[in-house]
């Protein structure tokens, strides 16, 4: 499934497609009956007042000396009457002939009037709809009955209803968007601990360290907590092959090292006896680079394996002196700096840094480093290591050729190595394992161009610790570092 | 001169003993533990190479019983595994020296050439470098075969430097080696008796180098 059509089938979208046509359907079914309902009851309500008027006419029908009288109390229309009120019409007609009121009315009478009872019709007057309520009334000494007619236009009761369906409307759409609403929100409410839930996952995504531990099951939902369940065994078993994986490349580094050991000892011996033709003499010199090469890939393999274990062990623990550790990694390689004609310094501002970590690790990021810069720095430059107890920081500056801006992260990647080493030895691990390294306790590592413009300051920044807590650093004794800088001449 | 090579693994073993057999040592071979400490009690060896990681037993295993039994052979530790932990432990246990597998064939030699010196109690008088010789017993130095005319503190600064030939010497250790520790010193003595003695070796085959802020370095020109 694509990823898109997956989106579309969200929750909210997936409540709303259960929830919505069902709810449309009960509010229709509603509107429509409750709309059937208020004509009825408008129309019932109209009508008895209608027939109010109508009783009130018919009941004053009499037979006085021959003559039919009616008496219309004015009440009796006079309250219908009124001038928001209905227009009011009535017509008194005894066997076809009008007696009494609007012709015109009387024209709608009904074909078969009901004796002693109202009937009620709807017809047109004037233009304008009517409502027509009809008696026949038997008058005493009259043959026939007496037809009385009362209308009274709609207009009142026909805006009677159009109020009461509006009002229901309303109600209707009040309540689809309550619904509405309250779905969205009961979805982002109920989704609001898999939104933490991802966070916490999201904070662990650090690519270098990734914790495997499992995610809390306190503030999930019942629902969603044999997913993170299953996510958490999951995760078990991802740590768990990650773990074996690293001890894999750690095992089998070191099992490699035998095999190596013994060709190296007799290709070493077999170049020393110095037997055999010219290119046997060759293939051998070349046998024996690449067992060197494929040494030190080894050993950085082993390092990179040992650095990257889970924190926490003995090895974490302790303190080293920056000064000391620096200085001796430096001494190290001055050599094979002096070989390659460069020339190596070093400069601290103080006589010791102690700082919290693993002597050998330091030991081995500095001297990384300075691998690097002997290895790239150009032959006959200069190569500076400084320490520098204020920033808490140990900086190794070649003036070679450098790293371009766009690859300095890059080259911190494991086997990654500029384009233009890419014959000479080296692993491409080597920055990798000082990063590794420095994460273990808590220091970064950054690749700068030095004030020069040229070449490569690799700086490793330790925590310091509080400047509170039991002097680290001891001040340098000036003379000292003067005389030294008199012993300029070689 | 004798020699026994604790290493379980063949190959490896027989390129030892032919190493060491080209140097006119005589060099027994055993591949487990239980061996080697029968073989070490019974002969008495000037210098063991041990491999940690034996069939049997533990190297360090090993190690800890020759000590326990008084012997004071000199030992070196081979092993594969990895250096840290390892090489404090087995130092610990009383080894003498300790290489990583793989090694460099000279770096095999000069270490157990140098135990093998050490378990003498005489080490080699003679220190050689270039046509730089100086004869620690008697104190006499030639370059290119002429007398070198050193005060006591030149020849110091000299020995010590040539003993460590090729490494970077750091200032304390030589002034402590030249001055001792309890001699008040001008801070700038050491530079002096430097300057001084780079002029004698002025025209000759070898040169004392100064890395700047680490110390001293003396090599072949
Ligand atoms: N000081 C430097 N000057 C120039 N390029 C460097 C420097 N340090 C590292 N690099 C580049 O970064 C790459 C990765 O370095 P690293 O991780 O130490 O591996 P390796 O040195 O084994 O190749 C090197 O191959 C090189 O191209
Ligand atoms: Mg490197």
């Amino acid at each position: 499934m694509s990823p898109r059509k997956a989106r579309k089938l969200s929750l909210k979208r997936r409540l709303l497609l259960t929830l919505l046509p069902p709810l449309c359907c009960i509010l229709l079914a509603l509107g429509l009956s409750g709309a059937w309902l208020v004509k009825r009851i408008v129309e019932d309500a109209s009508d008895r007042v209608l027939s109010g008027s109508l009783q009130a006419v018919s009941e004053t029908l009499e037979m006085q000396e021959g003559y039919l009288t009616m008496d219309l109390p004015p009440s009796a229309l006079g309250m219908l009457e009124n001038p928001d009120r209905d227009a009011i019409y009535y017509s008194v007609t005894y066997r076809g002939k009008l007696i009494t009121g609007y012709p015109e009315l009387a024209v709608h009478q009904p074909v078969q009037p009901r004796i002693e009872g109202i009937r009620f019709s709807n017809s047109v007057f004037h233009g304008e709809p009517i409502r027509i309520a009809s008696e026949a009334r038997l008058v005493p000494q009259l043959d026939a009955p007496v037809i009385v007619q009362v209308a009274e236009t709609v207009k009142n009761r026909t805006a009677l209803v159009q109020r009461m369906l509006i009002a229901l409307a309303i109600g209707e759409t009040i309540l689809l968007v309550t619904v509405i609403g309250l779905v969205m929100l009961a979805v982002d409410w109920g989704l609001r601990p898999l939104a933490l839930l991802r966070r916490e996952v999201e904070a662990r995504n650090d690519e270098a360290e990734i914790d495997f531990a499992p995610l809390p099951l306190s503030s999930v939902p019942q629902e969603v907590l044999p997913f993170v369940s299953a996510f958490n065994t999951l995760l078990d078993h991802v740590d768990r092959s990650f773990q074996t994986l690293r001890r894999f490349t750690s095992d089998a580094s070191h099992q490699l090292r035998v095999p190596l050991a013994v060709v190296r000892a007799h290709v070493e011996l077999l170049r020393r006896d110095g037997h055999g033709s010219p290119e046997m003499r060759d293939a051998l010199t070349d046998i024996h680079q690449a067992v060197r090469a494929l040494q030190h890939l080894i050993v950085q393999l082993i390092s990179l394996a040992k650095a990257e274990r889970p924190n926490g062990d003995e090895a974490d623990a302790g303190s080293f002196d920056a000064v000391e550790c620096t200085a001796a990694a430096a001494r190290t390689y001055a050599v094979r700096a002096l070989e390659k004609g460069m020339e190596l310094s070093f400069e601290a501002d103080c006589e010791m840094l102690m700082l919290a970590g693993n002597a050998i690790f330091v030991g081995e990021m500095i001297g990384n480093l300075l691998d690097n810069a002997v290895l790239y720095g150009n032959a006959g430059g200069q190569i500076v290591v400084r320490v520098d107890s204020r920033a808490g920081t140990v900086e190794v500056e070649d003036d070679g050729p450098g790293i371009p801006e766009g690859a300095r992260e890059r080259v911190f990647e494991r086997f990654y190595r500029l384009p233009r080493n890419g014959d000479r030895e080296g692993s491409g691990l080597g920055l990798s394992i000082v990063r590794a390294l420095g994460r273990r306790m808590g220091a970064t590592v950054s690749l700068e161009t030095p004030a020069g413009g040229h070449g490569v300051k690799a700086v490793v920044r330790f925590p310091l610790p509080p400047s509170g807590s039991a002097a680290a650093r001891l001040a340098p004794a000036p003379q000292k570092l003067g005389a030294d800088e008199a012993v300029q001449a070689r | 001169m004798r020699l026994l090579i604790v290493e379980d693994d063949a190959a490896l073993a027989r390129g030892i003993l032919k190493v060491f057999r080209a140097e006119g040592l005589a060099v027994d071979h055993v591949s487990d533990g239980e061996e080697a400490l029968e073989i070490i009690q019974m002969e008495p060896y000037n210098a063991v190479v041990l491999d940690l990681g034996l069939p049997d037993m533990d190297g360090l295993t090993v190690l800890k019983q020759i000590r326990r039994a008084n012997i004071s052979v000199p030992v070196l530790i081979l092993t594969a595994r990895d250096a840290t932990a390892d090489r404090i432990n087995g130092l610990n246990q009383g080894a003498d020296d300790y290489l990583c597998k793989p090694f460099a064939i000279e770096e095999l030699e000069a270490r157990v050439r140098a135990l093998i010196r050490r378990g003498l109690g005489n080490p080699d008088p003679l220190l050689k470098l270039g046509t730089l010789e100086l004869d620690r017993a008697t104190g006499a130095c030639y370059l290119a075969g002429r007398l070198l005319e050193l005060t006591p503190r030149e020849r110091a600064v000299l020995e010590t430097l040539a003993a460590r030939a090729h490494s970077v010497v750091p200032k304390a250790r030589l002034s402590a080696e030249v001055f001792g520790y309890d001699d008040a010193v001008a801070p700038n003595a050491l530079e002096v008796h430097m300057g001084r003695l780079r002029r004698k070796l002025e025209g000759g085959d070898i040169e004392i180098i100064t890395v700047r802020g680490l110390g001293y370095l003396l090599r072949l020109a």
